[in-house]
C-alpha cells in the first residue's frame, strides 16, 4: 500500500512527515503540493487501497479538493482540516474521511491512526492489486 | 384481493392447499407444470408462487430466479415432501420467502403465507411514497442485489437503526452511503468512523469530544463525531471491531441520543441516525462474549447482507462495463473494448475480495493494456487468469477423482471414456434405481409410505417406477 500526501504548507509538511516518519520507511510515499498535481495524480492509476492524507491549509482549499470528490472514492482518506468551525468540518466529511484530524494539533492521533490502517491492510495481504504484466 | 398461485402436479394438493387460501381470502391459481407455472407468472400478476421442488418437468428450486425476476416480482414458498439443507439453502439464495414440508400442520403453511402477504402490504404500502431511489455506484441486476434495493429504499424512508454486513469489499460503505443520500437527512453530514482504525485511547474523546485541559494534551475543547453527525448520519464501519468499554457507552447515546464529553459536566443531544457495518460474524461475537448483545439488537433493526460476487455472477458484467467507463473517464484514457476471453477469465473468478477486488483488476489491467484499444485477458493480474485456466482445465478433464471418492473408479466410470453428458444420465438412472428400490423396501410396498418418505407426487412415483421397469 502507498501513502499518498497532500500538504500545501511547507511547515505543517515538514511538522506531519516527521510525526509520521516511521511508515514513510517501511511504504512508498508520494507528496503533493499543489490541488494541481493532486488532480493529475488521482487521474493516473491508482490503486484503491492507497491512503491518502490530505493536509488542508484553509477553506478555500478544502472548497477546490471537493470538487475532486468522484476522483476519490474508494481511496482512504485521513484528512487534517484547517479550522474546527462548523463549515470547515461539514465540508470535510463531503470527502467521507476515515479520520478526521485539525492543523493545531501534534499528529500523534494521525500517526497512530496511519499506524492501525497500514498493519490492517497488510493483514488482509491483498496483493491483487499490485500486479504488472 | 391477492393472487396465489400453485405449482404442483398434484391435484390433491391443489385442492387442499386452494381451500386453505380461499378461507383466507385470497384467489388461488394452479399450475400442472414448471413451463405452465413460468408462463402464468409472466402473464399475470400473482403476489406469491408455492412451488413443488420435483415437478415432472425439472425441479422448481431452478425456477424461482425466473419467477423473482417477473415484474411483479411475486414471493416464492418452496413446497416440498421431503426437506433437506442444501434445497433450503439453494432456495433460500436464490429468494424464497420459506422452505416448507407438504406435510407440516395448515396452521404452519397458513403462518407462513399470513406472513408473506403482510410483507407484500407493507412493501406496497412503501411503494407508495415516492423513493426514486438513487443507488450511486450500487451496480448490479440479481435478485440478490435487488432485495438489497428494496431495504435500502426502506431503510431511507425510515430513522430506523441499520446493520450492513457482507465480506470485505462487496460495498458495505457504498450502501451506507445510498441510504444516507435518499433519507431526509442527505442535506447533512455523513460522518464516517472507521471503528478498526481508531486509536485506543482516544476512541472515547473522538467520538463524543472533550473539554479543554480534560487530559494531557487536551489544549483546545474539542466536537466529537458523534456531534458532527447531529440532524445527519453517523456511520460506523467495522462495528465489531469497537471495544467493549465503548459499546457500553455508545448504547446508551443510542438509546438517549445524548452524550458527555470527556471532561464536561453536562450532557448533549445529538440527533443522528446509525448505520452500522460489519464483516465480522456478531452473532458468533455476541455468544463468545466479544460484542454486547443489547447492542447488537439495537443496531440491527434493518439487517442489510450483502452477497459476496461469486454468489451473484450475473452481476460481474454490468459492473466491468460499468467501473471500466468510469476509470477510462478519470485517467482519461478514451473507453476500451472489451475481448470476450477478457470477460470469461472475469466470470470464472470467485472473487474472495469481492467488487473492491474487481475494481483493481480492471485498474491493473488498464494499466497494463496501454494505448491498446480492447482489453484481452493478458491484461489482467496473472492470479486471476491462473484460476481461469486452472478452471477450464477442471471442466475437459475428469479431474480429482480421488477426492470423489468412489468405491473403485472402474465402478463409476466405463472401460473407455463417454460423453459427460451420457455418462451423467447413467450415473443419475443407476442412483434413481438403487433409491427406488430402498424406498420401496422402506415403506414396506406401500405407496402412501413411498410417497410421504420420497415426497414424491404420486404420478411422478409411477412414472419413475414405470422408467425403470418396477412394480410394487
Amino acid at each position: 500500500m502507498s501513502l499518498l500526501i497532500f500538504a500545501s504548507d511547507e511547515k505543517q509538511q515538514q511538522k506531519l512527515l516527521q510525526v509520521i516518519a516511521p511508515y514513510i520507511r517501511n511504504n512508498p510515499m508520494e507528496l503533493l503540493t499543489d490541488t494541481r498535481a493532486l488532480n493529475r495524480r488521482l487521474r493516473q492509476n491508482l490503486i484503491r487501497e492507497d491512503l491518502l492524507v490530505l493536509m488542508i491549509a484553509d477553506k478555500a482549499e478544502l472548497k477546490r479538493i471537493t470538487r475532486l470528490a468522484d476522483f476519490l472514492d474508494g481511496l482512504r482518506i485521513v484528512l487534517i482540516l484547517p479550522d474546527h468551525g462548523r463549515e470547515t468540518v461539514a465540508l470535510g466529511h463531503i470527502l467521507y474521511p476515515r479520520f478526521v484530524s485539525y492543523r493545531d494539533s501534534d499528529f500523534q492521533d494521525v500517526r497512530e491512526v496511519i499506524g492501525n490502517m497500514l498493519e490492517k491492510t497488510s493483514n488482509k495481504n491483498i496483493s491483487f492489486c499490485q500486479e504488472a504484466v | 384481493m391477492e393472487k396465489i398461485l400453485i405449482i404442483d402436479d398434484d391435484q390433491g394438493i391443489y385442492t387442499t392447499l386452494g381451500a386453505m387460501i380461499r378461507r383466507m381470502g385470497c384467489e388461488a391459481f394452479w399450475s400442472k407444470t414448471l413451463s405452465q407455472g413460468l408462463a402464468a407468472v409472466k402473464q399475470e400478476n400473482y403476489d406469491v408462487v408455492l412451488l413443488d421442488v420435483q415437478m415432472p418437468d425439472g425441479c422448481g428450486l431452478d425456477l424461482i430466479t425466473d419467477i423473482r425476476r417477473v415484474p411483479s416480482e411475486p414471493e416464492v414458498i418452496i413446497m416440498t415432501g421431503f426437506g433437506n439443507s442444501n434445497g433450503a439453502e439453494i432456495a433460500v439464495k436464490s429468494g424464497a420467502w420459506d422452505y416448507i414440508q407438504k406435510n407440516a400442520s395448515p396452521k404452519d403453511i397458513t403462518l407462513s403465507l399470513k406472513q408473506v402477504l403482510d410483507f407484500r402490504r407493507e412493501k406496497s404500502q412503501c411503494r407508495v411514497t415516492p423513493v426514486a431511489l438513487n443507488v450511486g455506484s450500487i451496480v448490479g441486476e440479481s435478485p440478490a442485489l435487488k432485495a438489497c434495493f428494496d431495504q435500502v429504499a426502506r431503510a431511507a424512508a425510515g430513522d430506523a437503526n441499520v446493520l450492513i454486513s457482507g465480506e470485505t469489499g462487496t460495498g458495505k460503505e457504498v450502501f451506507a452511503r445510498a441510504i444516507h443520500a435518499n433519507s431526509a437527512r442527505a442535506k447533512a453530514s455523513l460522518v464516517v468512523v472507521d471503528c478498526a482504525a481508531l486509536p485506543g485511547t482516544l476512541v472515547e474523546s473522538l467520538l463524543f469530544g472533550h473539554e479543554k485541559g480534560a487530559y494531557t494534551g487536551a489544549d483546545t475543547t474539542r466536537e466529537g463525531l458523534v456531534a458532527q453527525a447531529d440532524g445527519g448520519t453517523l456511520f460506523l464501519d467495522e462495528v465489531g471491531e469497537m471495544p467493549l468499554d465503548i459499546q457500553k457507552v455508545f448504547l446508551r447515546v443510542l438509546q438517549e441520543h445524548k452524550f458527555r464529553p470527556v471532561g464536561a459536566r453536562q450532557e448533549r443531544a445529538s440527533d443522528f441516525r446509525l448505520i452500522a457495518a460489519t464483516n465480522r460474524d456478531l452473532d458468533r461475537m455476541t455468544a463468545e462474549g466479544h460484542f454486547r448483545e443489547d447492542l447488537l439488537y439495537r443496531i440491527r433493526t434493518i439487517d442489510i447482507r450483502l452477497s459476496p460476487l461469486r454468489e451473484r455472477t450475473e452481476d460481474i458484467n454490468p459492473l466491468v462495463f460499468h467501473y471500466l467507463a468510469r476509470i477510462c473517464e478519470r485517467n482519461r484514457t478514451g473507453f476500451k473494448g472489451v475481448s470476450s476471453d477478457f470477460l470469461e477469465t472475469l466470470n470464472r473468478y470467485s472473487w474472495p475480495g469481492n467488487v473492491r477486488e474487481l475494481i483493481c483488476a480492471l485498474e491493473t489491467a488498464l494499466s497494463n493494456a496501454g494505448p491498446d484499444l480492447t482489453l484481452i485477458s493478458r491484461h489482467l493480474p496473472q492470479n486471476i487468469r491462473l484460476h481461469a485456466i486452472q478452471q477450464g482445465l477442471g471442466r475437459a478433464m475428469p479431474m480429482a477423482l480421488d477426492q470423489a471418492a468412489p468405491a473403485s473408479p472402474g465402478e463409476v466410470f466405463p472401460a473407455a471414456l463417454t460423453t459427460f453428458k451420457a455418462f451423467r444420465r447413467a450415473a443419475l438412472e443407476k442412483a434413481e434405481k438403487q433409491y427406488l428400490y430402498a424406498l420401496v423396501q422402506a415403506s414396506g410396498n406401500n405407496v402412501d409410505n413411498a410417497l410421504r418418505i420420497s415426497g414424491l407426487s404420486r404420478s411422478r412415483f409411477y412414472e419413475l417406477l414405470k422408467q425403470h421397469k418396477m412394480t410394487l
